[in-house]
Formats: C-alpha cells, structure tokens, sequence
C-alpha cells in the first residue's frame, strides 16, 4: 500500500490547508445571522403592497409595516415569485418592485404593489391567508421559517407612504469557530508533513 | 486470483493517476473552495450544505477529469503503458473497469469527498443534524461526476488523441449542462412542467434534494441520471472489450 | 518442436491500409525468430496481432493454442518489449517491478534475480524517467522476465540504442536464450543486427511474409564488399566490364557478390587493380540488407 501512504499525507495536507484558510476567510466574510431592511413605499398609485422575505435557510422572518389599513399574510412552499405570475393571470399587475438581497444572510427582500381591484387581490388570496397582528400603529408578522419556506405578507395602504421592515435571523446555522479551525488545519498539515517524513525515510 | 492481479495493476496505474503535483493543487483547491463556500451563504440543513458546496466542487471536478481523460489516457496510449498494460494476463473487461477505477472513480470520490468532509467540519453543527442526508446529496453529486466521467473516459479510448478527446469531453460537459440550463429556461418561461422537470432531472442532485426537503418531485428524475451513466458506462466497458485497439 | 505462436492467413487493415496481407507463420519452442523488414513492412503489426492489442481482420493467431485477444491466460507466459521502452515514468523500478511480480504470482527473489541478470543493480530504486536509454531497455528486459516467460516478444528492442548498447542488448537476449530456454521474437529493420543472434528469419515487405529461413539459407552465400578508393570510377569500369554488379554510395563501391567463388574473384580483380597503380584504401566484407537479399 505504498501509493495509500503517499496519498494519506496529501489529503490531509489538502484538508488541513483548506482548513485553516476557510477559518480565516469566514471570520472576515463569512455568514451573518441576522439582517434587517427598510424602505418608505410610495403607495399612491398602488391598492395593494405586497412584501415577502425568501430566505435559503431557516429562521425567523419578521415583517413591519405602518401606513396600511389591513395586513394579510401566508407561508409559501417552494418560490413565491411563482405568486406574482399567478396574480398577474387574476387581472393584478406588479408594480414598482424593489428589492434587497443580503447574501451574507442568505435572505432575499422584496416588496412590490400590485396594481388593479384590490378586493380581486383580497379574494386571490382569500383561504390562504391569516391577519397579520397590530401592535400600535404597526402590522407585525412573525414566523419561523424551514428552509424553502418563505413569508409573504399583503397588504393595504390607507397613506401615501408605507414603511415597511423586514429582518431575517438565521436558525440552525453554526461553523467551527476560528481558533478552534485554525488548531485543526495546523495539527492536520503538522502530521501529514510528519507522515511523509516517516515514509521517505524507511 | 484474477482480482488479486486486477488490484496490482489498480495500483501501477493509481500511481500516475494521484502523481503530484496536479493531484495535489486541484486536491487544495476543492477543499480550500469548499471551505470558503460552506461559510459564504447560511445553509441550514444538511442537504442544503451539500448543494452549496458540491455545486462548484463538481464543475472544478468535472474539467479536471475530463482534462486528465483526455491527456492522460491518450498519454498511456502513445507512451506504450497501455499496450504494456494489455499484455498483462488480464482480461480487457477487467483493465477498463481498473482503468475506470483509477481515471474516473477514484479522483472523483477523492476530489468530492475531500472537499465533503471539509465543509462537514466547517459546519459541524448543521452538517451533524444528519449525517445520512448530507452523506445521500454526496452520493448524488459522485454519480452526477460518474456521469461525466464516463462521457471523458469514452471520449478518449475512442479518439486516442489528446486534442479531439479534450474537445469532445469539453464540449459533451458544457452541452449537457447547457441544454438542462435551456430546457429550464423555456420550461420556466412557457410554463412547461415537463421541460422543467427534464431539466431537473439532469443533474440527480436537483431531486434528491427535493425528495430530502419534502417537495413533489417526480420519481423518475431520480433515474434519469443513473440510466445515462449505466448505458454510457456499459458502452465503455463493450467498446475497451471489442473493439479497443493500441 | 511444438508450436508455441501460430498465426494463419492472417489480415489486419487499417481503414483502406492492408498492413498485414494473409501471413501466415509459426514459431517454434527455443527459437529464436527475427523478423526483418523495412519501415512500414508491418512488423509491429504482426506483433501487436500476435500479442492480441490489435485485432485481426481475418485468419486465427494462437499462442500456447489460445486467441490472446479474448483469453488472458494466453499472455501468462509471455515476456513484452517494446521498440519505446514503456514503463510508468515516475514510478521507482523496485516499485513497479514489485506489482508486477504480484501479478504473475512471482516472489521478491525473481525481481532480485533480473535485475541481477539485465545488470540493473544499483538503478532498481530510480523511477524509469531517470535511467539512460540503455538503462530503460534493460529495466524493460527485467519486466518482461518477471513472469519467467516462456515466450519473450520484442518490438525492435535496439532501435533507440547506440551501436555498443545494441550489441549489449542482443547479447543479453542470447543470453537469456541459453541460460533459460526462452522463445524469442524480435523485429528489427537491421538484418546484420539480427543475424548473429537469431535462430530463423521472416522477412516482411508490404505487410506480406517474403521469406521464412534459418539465417544461412535466407543470406546464403550473398556477400557485399565495400570498397573504399580514390578513384571509384575507374574502378567500377574494370568491375563492370568483369560481370559484376554494383554502386556507388558516398564515394564507396559495394559489390554484391552471390557465391564464395565469385568473391574470391573479385578480391583477385582487386590485387589485380592495386598492382595497376590504383589507389585503394581498404575493402571490407560485409553482410547484405533486406535489399539485397529480396534481389537476391
């Protein structure tokens, strides 16, 4: 098994290096747990707004908005950009969409208005739909997401502005903490150098 | 007997397959590349570590198998290694399934698993929720890497020149990546399920995933990749058997 | 004698190229055969045929009466060379020879005898790229004796060898020849190289057997006699006009001769000429190409 013996240091030089570099390299640019976004909506020629946070992983997704008379919201499987089109098919239009992308976080903000009978956005999404809870002057939507999962929330300005505040914090994601990756990477490449000593001289 | 003498020639051949120091560079660069990309994004679930670093992992794999194919076997080839390897009391079916082990196999699951098991590491706690699932996604991408390599592997027995097997295996890998990319496309935009789900098909990853997570997924997107790679690799080995010449 | 290698009509093309044309031949326990022909004569395609890397088109090869495409034990007693020698490069001889010794089921001491035998001790631990030419081809010969071969073929083992190697090379076949009682087979475009050493001759031209024969009876009694002179001119107008037939390459006259008889009158015609004022320098006999032998 002389090729194995060859082998074995390399790999586990290979995975030490590797190790030690990604350690560092999360420190510096590696995932953020948490993440939140605001914008003030122009919604005068909108009925409707609808916001939604996608994330890729799991968490907890929470929206603000004041500025509206009623907020709807639903959990949805799969991508609920697949939402809009459907929504475009009942006579509603999406207008003015912006959004945000924190890839650190692994989230994806988006709020657009839709254009076209508001009670038709109402009774699309009738069945689906739960009341979002007001506290003070606020809607709030809360929910803990499983990947895949994402919230979207629909709502209803009663102002020329709607402010609107999506967070997304990050459950169930953990890394190897930066020393403890660095010893592991050193120690690896340490004993792959030793193996290869060993092995050159016999 | 027979297998005993099979592995010995696994080993000759295992020793200019693993030569240093491309083995060893590409070797660094997956794991470092995995690495990096198990921290870029927060992947929450086991599955979804396995898409987020065996993605890129693949494709870096994929060019370095088909660039090896293509210059290391037609190398054997020219250099005589190969016909010397022919005179071995061996039977051809045996040599192609070792010259598969050695060229195809093995550097896949040497280039996959290693870069594996550093994201394993580096999110021990996502990673660690389940073992299995992330284990079932690592098999996924090996086949999907088989699939490849056996395109590279066929490329170059049948060309037995470097320039056209690099050609044939490049073009073979970007164009089935291309028309699952296309078929996506249309299938995404004219609201076609059947391209959509073809086009999920083609990387086994894709419902695998979907399977793991919980989401419908047709039951026949797992086969398509394995019923390519069999029919490929039987071709492989038919062709080495019959018809391979040095 | 039994048959060890039997090809039978046999056809091999490439594409439009025929470059084995019905050959038929037969190789005999402890011979030792050399088969002879220009480049492109399809040597190394009778080879290849007989080893079973090519497949044949037409007709049956058989080695120890087993087709060595379909059955591998047909090679179990068979001993390769190439005309490149062809050995993983990086990998250490010992090392290599190791494996392969496993897999003629050989134990250490056969590595530590051909190396012994090849004269390869001291290189055993280099890797195939850092020995000589001369060193590869015996790291190639100690290969090929690893499965204590009953049946050694080399693909023109000399072709890439200086003329000191090659002598070295073929003595050592002879060698092998002697000490263990080996078939051997080797291809060369050299007739002269091959004649001393081998047993039986093949010609080959155009992908056709020419001539079958022990060395006397294919060279019969066919000498060439270089004539290295001043003048070569005038002298070939004294030959010419004696009834010999020759040319001129290099400023050398070569004049064949057929029979000893001839020969002789030829050197007397010399002593003749020198006497006559001519200036000659040397004359050498030497031993006739496939040339000369296919005219012959």
């Amino acid at each position: 098994m002389f090729w194995f013996k060859k082998l074995l240091p390399r790999i586990l030089f290979g995975i030490g290096i590797a190790l030690i570099i990604a350690s560092a390299f999360a420190t510096q640019y590696g995932v953020k747990t948490s993440s939140s976004w605001s914008i003030g909506y122009n919604s005068q020629s909108t009925p409707a707004i609808l916001a939604a946070v996608l994330p890729t992983g799991s968490g907890i997704a929470q929206i603000n908005i004041t500025g509206v008379s009623q907020a709807l919201y639903l959990n949805l499987t799969g991508n609920p950009l697949t939402l809009l089109g459907e929504a475009g098919g009942l006579g509603l239009k999406t207008v003015n969409t912006i959004s945000h992308d924190d890839f650190q976080t692994g989230v994806y903000y988006l709020v657009t208005g839709l254009q076209g009978n508001p009670i038709t956005a109402e009774q699309a999404f009738q069945g689906l739909v739960k009341n979002a809870q007001k506290i003070g002057n606020s809607y709030v939507v809360k929910k803990s997401l499983n990947p895949e999962e994402s919230i979207v929330v629909l709502a209803f300005p009663n102002s020329s502005t709607v402010l609107i505040t999506e967070s997304f914090k990050v459950t169930g994601y953990g890394h190897i903490s930066l020393i403890n990756g660095l010893e592991l990477g050193l120690a690896l490449a340490i004993v792959s150098i030793i193996i290869e000593i060993i092995t050159r001289k016999r | 007997m027979s297998l005993k003498k099979s592995w010995e020639l696994a080993l000759i051949d295992l020793w200019d397959s693993l030569r240093p120091p491309s083995f060893d560079i590409m070797l660094i660069l997956v794991a470092t590349l995995s690495g990096i990309l198990s921290v870029l994004e927060p992947v929450t679930t086991p599955p979804a570590v396995g898409n987020a670093v065996l993605g890129a992992v693949l494709f870096v794999t994929s060019l370095y198998l088909a660039l090896r194919a293509s210059s290391d076997l037609v190398n054997l080839v020219q250099t005589g290694v190969m016909p010397l390897y022919l005179t071995y009391p061996i039977s051809r079916r045996n040599i192609s399934l070792i010259i598969y082990l050695t060229r195809v196999l093995l550097p896949s699951i040497i280039l996959l698993g290693i870069p594996a098991i550093v994201a394993g590491i580096m999110l021990y706690p996502v990673v660690g929720k389940n073992i299995s699932e992330f284990l079932i996604m690592w098999i996924a991408y090996l086949i999907q890497a088989q699939l490849y390599g056996s395109i590279f592997i066929l490329a170059s027995n049948k060309s037995k020149s470097t320039g056209t097997a690099a050609v044939v295996s490049i073009t073979g890998y970007f164009g089935y990546t291309a028309t699952s990319l296309i078929l996506a496309l249309v299938g995404s935009i004219d609201n076609i399920k059947i391209l959509t789900n073809i086009a999920n098909s083609m990387g086994l990853y894709n419902p695998v995933y979907d399977i793991l997570n919980g989401i419908r997924t047709p039951t026949w997107e797992i086969f398509v990749v394995p019923v390519i790679f069999i029919v490929l690799f039987i071709t492989y080995v038919i062709y080495f058997t019959r018809r391979f010449e040095v | 004698m039994e048959d060890l290698i039997v090809l039978e009509n046999v056809t091999k093309r490439y594409g439009k190229i025929t470059a084995l044309n019905d050959v038929s031949l037969k190789v005999k326990k402890g011979e030792i055969m050399a088969i002879v022909g220009p480049n492109g004569a399809g040597k190394s395609t009778l080879i290849k045929v007989s080893l079973g890397l090519l497949r044949k088109d037409k007709g049956t090869v058989l080695i120890f009466n087993k087709d060595p495409f379909y059955d591998p034990s047909a090679r179990e007693k068979i001993g390769v060379i190439f005309e490149r020698p062809s050995l993983p490069v990086s990998m250490p001889i010992i090392e290599f020879l190791s494996h392969v010794s496993k897999i003629y089921n050989k134990d250490f001491n056969t590595i530590k005898e051909v190396i012994d035998l090849v004269g390869l001790k001291g290189s055993e631990n280099k890797a195939f790229s850092q020995l000589s030419a001369g060193q590869r081809q015996r790291a190639a010969i100690a290969h090929a004796l690893i499965a204590e071969p009953e049946i050694i073929i080399a693909d023109e083992p000399t072709s890439n060898l200086d003329p000191v190697e090659r002598n070295k090379i073929l003595d050592l076949f002879l060698k092998i020849n002697k000490e263990r009682d080996l078939t051997i087979i080797i291809s060369s475009h050299v007739l002269p190289e091959v004649l001393r050493v081998s047993s039986k001759i093949t010609i080959m031209k155009s992908g056709k057997i020419l001539k079958v024969g022990e060395p006397d009876d294919i060279v019969k009694n066919i000498s060439i006699s270089r004539i290295r002179c001043k003048d070569p001119f005038t002298i070939k107008d004294v030959l010419e006009k004696n009834g010999f037939s020759l040319n001129i390459e290099g400023g050398n006259i070569y004049v064949k001769t057929e029979d000893s008889e001839k020969t002789s009158k030829l050197l007397n015609l010399i002593s003749e000429i020198v006497k006559n004022g001519q200036q000659i320098y040397g004359i050498e006999l030497i031993e006739p190409g496939i040339e000369e032998i296919l005219e012959g």
